[in-house]
């Protein structure tokens, strides 16, 4: 039981930790940031190398083709790569980069479709959530039934696009609410707070009837 | 905080709890596994929180090829765009047996032009390679020239400003350290863009202001027209502002923070037409412009403060006049000797 409250290591940090591994090995983030930026090509491929497949992922979630992401993720390394000297420093690559590409997809998107995006229904274009059984729950003193986890999975994909997006930079990316603000654009922290919250209502609101099973939450 | 009362919704909305269950460090671990210790009742609400936060992701998993990484990468260190890869593929595609006639009668006119331009010199010029041109002010010297699109600029002393000898087809970019006045040519098929380490601004043909200097705040002002402003590296809406006639923009060099003011100080534009201006300046901003202006240094050999606010302007005058009027305000005596000014 002592061990049971631990967070361990589950999948999902998996690539993190490659990424980590790569960048964080021998130097930080930012110093590998700043070496590229003084123009060391072997920084920029590190850059490339440890974040490719994670931005390949990221960018996919929001329903573009695979095209398109590739595309877009090769104007974005394009893009730093000869506007280097003039790049902000960052604290985060990962974030940065992310958060660019995000850009240039809807940019993207609103171009290419112009008005018809508009008029998508918002189920084609973003992602699913799915509560699933990583290893670790069974390590872990398990806590939920499969009819729990499957009545979870169910309300968060009942969230907006936006609330599922800002649940997964919270709970996934492990982004704090600033870093969301930032990343979603929104003007005020306050209002990637608010996502947050009305998804956690959604949840709650799901779960009133479990009781038994599932008794704090309320 | 008081976790005490906390449910699993509570613990699922704090960004500290979330952060720990995600990313634990040293510090959270020492926290939580005393709180837990000393909170035991609470292990299945932490348990069922925790196991929330962790079980949620994406749904699908999408994984490159390692065939992906490659071309990718191949084509980013080849700098070729996805824009120039479109036009090659729907060139293959669509371009029919008419249009391949014609564009080989188009190739041969070309190759004739050519057989009747070689020698001439501007042939020469139009395909060289785009080359940068920089112009830089010594401070107490100012520089007005023309870009190759008939924008004139204004270079005040001790700026830089860099731009190629031939503007790109799609924008004109210029890229300013320093202070510089730009009465642009209209043209709307290629925006004007002033690029300086803080700010970007983007215009279609108006006059307006930039300076920036090394740490000093930026700030653009519009003389006429309108021009968007936009921090640089950022491409949100709201680091984006609109600025028209008499209207002008601060950037904290400190803070990042922006300022926009409706109305523009009337000598800040001044200095353009060789006026040097003051409104209500103290001491210390007072010697800061006649240093740049001038390209002098003073120093400062006079005990005590320097009070009161000053307000002149001086049109083509020698340095030993504008001290002339600044002494008898400041009580002081002065001697210019080789670019130093001795104040005592």
């Amino acid at each position: 039981m002592a061990e049971s409250y631990y967070p361990l290591n589950h999948t999902k940090l998996e690539e993190e930790e490659f990424i980590q591994s790569n960048l964080k090995a021998d130097e930080s983030e930012a110093s590998i940031w700043l070496r590229f930026k003084q123009g060391e090509e072997d920084a920029f491929i590190l850059i490339y190398q440890s974040t490719f497949s994670k931005l390949y992922n990221f960018g996919m979630q929001f329903g573009f083709d695979a095209d398109t992401v590739k595309d877009q993720i090769q104007e974005l390394f394009i893009y730093i790569r000869n506007n280097r000297q003039r790049l902000a420093d960052v604290r985060s690559v990962k974030f940065y980069l992310m958060k660019s590409l995000r850009r240039r997809l809807l940019r993207s998107k609103k171009s290419k479709f112009n008005l018809v995006s508009l008029f998508l229904p918002e189920s084609q274009r973003l992602h699913e959530i799915e509560i699933t059984d990583t290893p670790e729950m069974l390590l872990i003193n398990k806590a939920f039934d499969s009819e729990i986890r499957e009545k979870l999975s169910n309300s968060l994909n009942k969230l907006t696009n936006r609330q599922k997006e800002a649940v997964l930079h919270f709970y996934y990316e492990g982004l704090s609410y600033k870093e969301i603000a930032d990343m979603m654009e929104l003007k005020m922290v306050k209002s990637a707070r608010k996502l947050i919250y009305r998804a956690i209502e959604v949840m709650r609101k799901d779960l009133k009837g479990q009781k038994g099973k599932l008794f704090y939450f309320i | 905080m008081n976790y005490d009362e906390f449910k699993v919704e509570d613990f699922l909305f704090d960004e500290f709890f979330v952060r720990w269950v995600n990313n634990p460090g040293p510090e959270s671990n020492h926290f939580w596994e005393n709180w837990i210790k000393g909170h035991p009742d609470k292990i299945t609400v932490i348990n069922q929180a925790s196991e929330i936060i962790r079980s949620i992701q994406f749904k699908n998993r999408y994984v490159p090829t390692d065939q992906d990484y490659t071309v990718v990468l191949e084509k980013v260190l080849n700098q070729q765009t996805s824009w120039s890869q479109d036009l090659q593929h729907n060139g293959e595609k669509t371009f029919s047996l008419w249009v391949r006639y014609a564009a080989a009668i188009l190739i041969l006119a070309v190759f004739a032009a050519i057989f009747l331009y070689v020698g001439h010199a501007s042939f020469q010029e139009a395909f060289s390679p785009v080359s940068t041109i920089i112009k830089e002010t010594p401070f107490g010297q100012k520089l007005t020239f023309e870009l190759a699109d008939g924008t004139v600029v204004k270079l005040n002393a001790g700026s830089t400003l860099k731009y190629p000898d031939k503007f790109e087809d799609r924008e004109r970019k210029v890229f300013l350290e320093g202070e510089a006045f730009f009465n642009v040519k209209r043209d709307e098929s290629r925006p004007f863009i002033v690029e300086t380490v803080q700010l970007t601004t983007t215009v279609l043909g108006t006059s307006f202001n930039v300076e920036a200097y090394g740490n000093d705040n930026s700030t653009v002002a519009v003389q006429s027209g309108k021009v968007q402003v936009r921090k640089a590296n950022s491409e949100m809406d709201s680091d984006t502002f609109f600025l028209t006639s008499n209207q002008m923009l601060t950037i904290s060099s400190e803070t990042n923070s922006i300022y926009k003011f409706d109305g523009i100080p009337d000598d800040l534009f001044a200095w353009k037409d060789n006026i040097i201006s003051f409104s209500k300046a103290d001491f210390k901003q007072i010697t800061h412009r006649l240093e740049k202006w001038y390209g002098v240094d003073f120093k400062i050999q006079k005990q005590g403060q320097f009070e009161g606010l000053f307000t002149g302007r001086y049109q083509d005058e020698p340095l030993d006049i504008v001290l002339e009027g600044l002494k008898d305000e400041y009580n002081f005596h002065f001697t210019i000797n080789d670019k130093v000014v001795l104040i005592y």
